[in-house]
C-alpha cells in the first residue's frame, strides 16, 4: 500500500506539546487524546465536555465557498434540504445524496448575509470526493467553488460553560443568540472568526472558522479563559464517545453511499417537496415501498458488555444485523452502539437483542432513534 | 505515538511483542506476574474492563488470555509463557483504570505458575523491548 502524504493542522505542534497522542486519520495526523495526567484522556475529556468544556482542533473537517449569482440554487440541486428556505446565518445540516438516494456526505450549509455566498463544512475523508462531485455538477450553475480547507482552521469549544468561555475573547453581543446560527466577522482573542453555534457532542458550544495563522494564538486565548472551568483540550477518541452518545452519525459507519437518509433516520433533513434535487427520484422510488432495515441503538447493562463494530446483532438467536459504532460511554457508564435491524421493524425502543463477538455475548436494550444522551436546555 | 518509560519499567520484568510484560513474583517462587506495559495502556486511552481468565485455566505461551476493553477499542490479552492462572487481580472489577494509572504495580493482571522457564527466552528485556518499539531488532 502507499504511504499517502499525511497532513497536518495549524495546530499541530500545539497538540504534541500538550501531549496529544496524535494518529493518522482521514489523511490527517491528528490528536486521539491527550495525557491527562497519567490517566487515558477519553473519559476525563469526554467528562469535561458533558460538565465543563472542551476544546477541539476539527480543522480536518472541509471547509469551502461557494461564490457566484447561482451559488443558492447550485446547492439547492445538491443537497436534500431545501436551502432557501434557511435565512441567512442560519446553519443547516442536511446531506448530499447520489443518483440512488445514497448518502455521499452530511455537511452543514451556511448561507451569509451575501445572496451570493454560501459555506460548507463537509468531512475530511470526503473533502476530495465532495469537490469532484460538486464539480462534477457544476454545469451551467453560475457559481464558483473555493475550498478553503488549508488556509483556515476549525476550532470547536463544547460543553455547558462554552459560551461563557467564549464570552471572555469576545463580545457576549457578537456571539450568535441562538443554536445552529452563525455569524461572521467576529473578533475572537483578535482573530477574525466565523463563529457558529453547532457542533458534534450534543452540548452548547460553538465552532471556530479562522485563519490558519491565527490558530495558535486562538487555540492558546480559549484554553486560557476556559480554566477556571476546567477546560481541557479534547481528541478524536472522546469526540467519538461524544457524537456516539448524541446520536449523532458518523459517515462511514451511520451514512455512506449505499445507506439513504430513511434507514438511517435522517428524514428531517430532507424536504421531499422542493422540486429537484440529486436523489430525489431514488428517495421518491424508496419510500414508496417498505423499507428493509432501520438504523437503532444498542445500551448494554454493564462495563463489560461494550458493542464494537462487526459485532453481530441477535434476536430470538436470528442474526438482525451488525454493530456499526460502539463505544463505552463515559457518561452513562455502560457500553453503547448503533447498527442497522433487519427487518427494520425491529428497531423499536425497548426491544431486547443479544450482541454477539466471537465468544462473548451479551444482551442489550434498542434505542430509537439512537440518541443515548440529551441535554437539558436552558 | 505514546511512549515507552524504561525508567518507570521494573528491570526485571520481560516484554512480548504484543506489549505484556511478566516479571517473578518475589515471595512465591514460580510464580509469575503479568500485566501490560505503559506504552500499551497509553495506545489503549482509558481500559474500562478487564476480561480475565478463570483460576486454574491452563494457559500456552502468546495463546489468548483474555480481553482488554477500553473506550474505542477491545484489544486481546496473550499469555507471555505457558502455565496456570493461579490469582487474577479482582480490584481491576471495580477499578479497571489501574491499567492506565500504574500499569507495572496496581495495574498488575494476573499470576501464572510458569510450566517451562525456557520459554521466557522467547520474550524481550525493558531495552530490547524499547527498541522493539523504536522499530529497531525484535529480540
Amino acid at each position: 500500500m502507499a504511504v499517502e502524504e499525511l497532513r497536518r493542522t495549524p495546530l499541530y505542534e500545539v497538540h504534541k506539546t500538550l501531549g496529544g497522542q496524535v494518529v493518522p486519520f482521514a489523511g490527517w495526523e491528528m490528536p486521539l487524546r491527550y495525557r491527562q495526567d497519567g490517566r487515558g484522556g477519553d473519559v476525563a475529556e469526554n467528562r469535561a465536555v458533558r460538565e465543563g468544556v472542551g476544546l477541539f482542533d476539527v480543522s480536518h473537517m472541509g471547509r469551502v465557498h461557494l461564490w457566484g449569482s447561482g451559488a443558492l440554487s447550485f446547492i439547492n440541486q445538491l443537497v436534500a434540504f431545501d436551502i432557501r428556505r434557511v435565512s441567512p446565518h442560519q446553519a443547516r445540516y442536511t446531506v448530499m445524496l447520489n443518483e440512488k438516494g445514497g448518502i455521499i456526505d452530511d455537511l452543514i450549509v451556511y448561507p451569509f448575509a451575501d445572496p451570493n455566498h454560501i459555506g460548507l463544512v463537509i468531512n475530511a475523508g470526503n473533502r476530495e470526493g465532495d469537490l469532484a462531485w460538486m464539480r462534477a455538477h457544476q454545469d451551467s450553475f453560475n457559481v464558483e467553488i473555493e475550498d478553503e480547507t488549508v488556509e483556515t482552521a476549525l476550532i470547536a469549544v463544547q460543553g455547558p460553560e462554552a459560551l461563557a468561555v467564549l464570552s471572555k475573547l469576545t463580545p457576549p453581543s457578537f456571539i450568535p443568540p441562538n443554536y445552529y446560527h452563525f455569524a461572521d466577522g467576529v473578533m475572537v482573542a483578535g482573530a477574525k472568526a466565523l463563529v457558529s453555534r453547532t457542533g458534534y457532542t450534543g452540548e452548547e458550544g460553538v465552532e471556530l472558522w479562522i485563519q490558519a495563522g491565527a490558530a495558535e494564538t486562538v487555540w492558546q486565548s480559549l484554553l486560557l479563559a476556559g480554566k477556571d472551568f476546567g477546560i481541557l483540550p479534547c481528541g478524536l477518541g472522546s469526540r467519538d464517545s461524544l457524537r456516539t452518545e448524541a446520536g449523532y452519525a458518523l459517515h462511514g459507519h451511520e451514512i455512506s453511499p449505499t445507506i439513504d437518509p430513511f434507514e438511517a433516520g435522517l428524514g428531517w433533513v430532507i424536504s421531499m417537496d422542493k422540486e429537484e434535487f440529486i436523489g430525489r427520484e431514488a428517495l421518491l422510488e424508496i419510500r414508496s415501498q417498505e423499507p428493509l432495515r432501520r438504523l437503532a441503538g444498542f445500551r448494554t447493562f454493564g462495563r463489560n458488555a461494550i458493542p464494537r463494530q462487526g459485532d453481530m446483532v441477535l434476536f430470538d438467536d436470528e442474526v438482525v444485523g451488525t454493530v456499526v459504532s460502539g463505544v463505552f460511554s463515559p457518561t452513562f457508564g455502560v457500553g453503547i452502539g448503533t447498527g442497522f435491524l433487519m427487518p427494520a421493524g425491529l428497531a423499536r425502543t425497548g426491544n431486547e437483542v443479544e450482541i454477539i463477538r466471537g465468544a462473548k455475548r451479551f444482551e442489550a436494550e434498542v434505542v430509537v432513534p439512537p440518541r443515548f444522551y440529551r441535554r437539558e436546555k436552558s | 505515538m505514546t511512549e515507552f518509560d524504561l525508567a518507570k519499567c521494573p528491570p526485571d520484568a520481560l516484554m512480548t511483542k504484543t506489549h505484556e510484560w511478566i516479571r517473578p513474583d518475589p515471595d512465591q517462587p514460580g510464580i509469575y506476574q503479568v500485566g501490560v506495559t505503559d506504552f500499551a495502556a497509553g495506545e489503549l486511552g482509558d481500559v474500562v474492563f478487564v476480561d480475565l481468565p478463570d483460576l486454574e485455566k491452563d494457559v500456552t505461551q502468546f495463546g489468548k488470555l483474555g480481553e482488554i476493553e477500553s473506550v474505542k477499542a477491545v484489544s486481546d490479552l496473550f499469555a507471555p509463557v505457558s502455565g496456570r492462572v493461579s490469582a487474577v487481580n479482582q480490584a481491576l472489577a471495580e477499578s479497571p483504570e489501574l491499567v492506565n494509572q500504574d500499569p507495572y504495580g496496581g495495574g498488575w493482571m494476573l499470576r501464572i505458575e510458569i510450566t517451562d522457564l525456557r520459554e521466557l527466552a522467547n520474550l524481550m528485556t525493558p531495552q530490547s523491548y524499547a527498541e522493539f518499539l523504536r522499530g529497531g531488532v525484535e529480540h
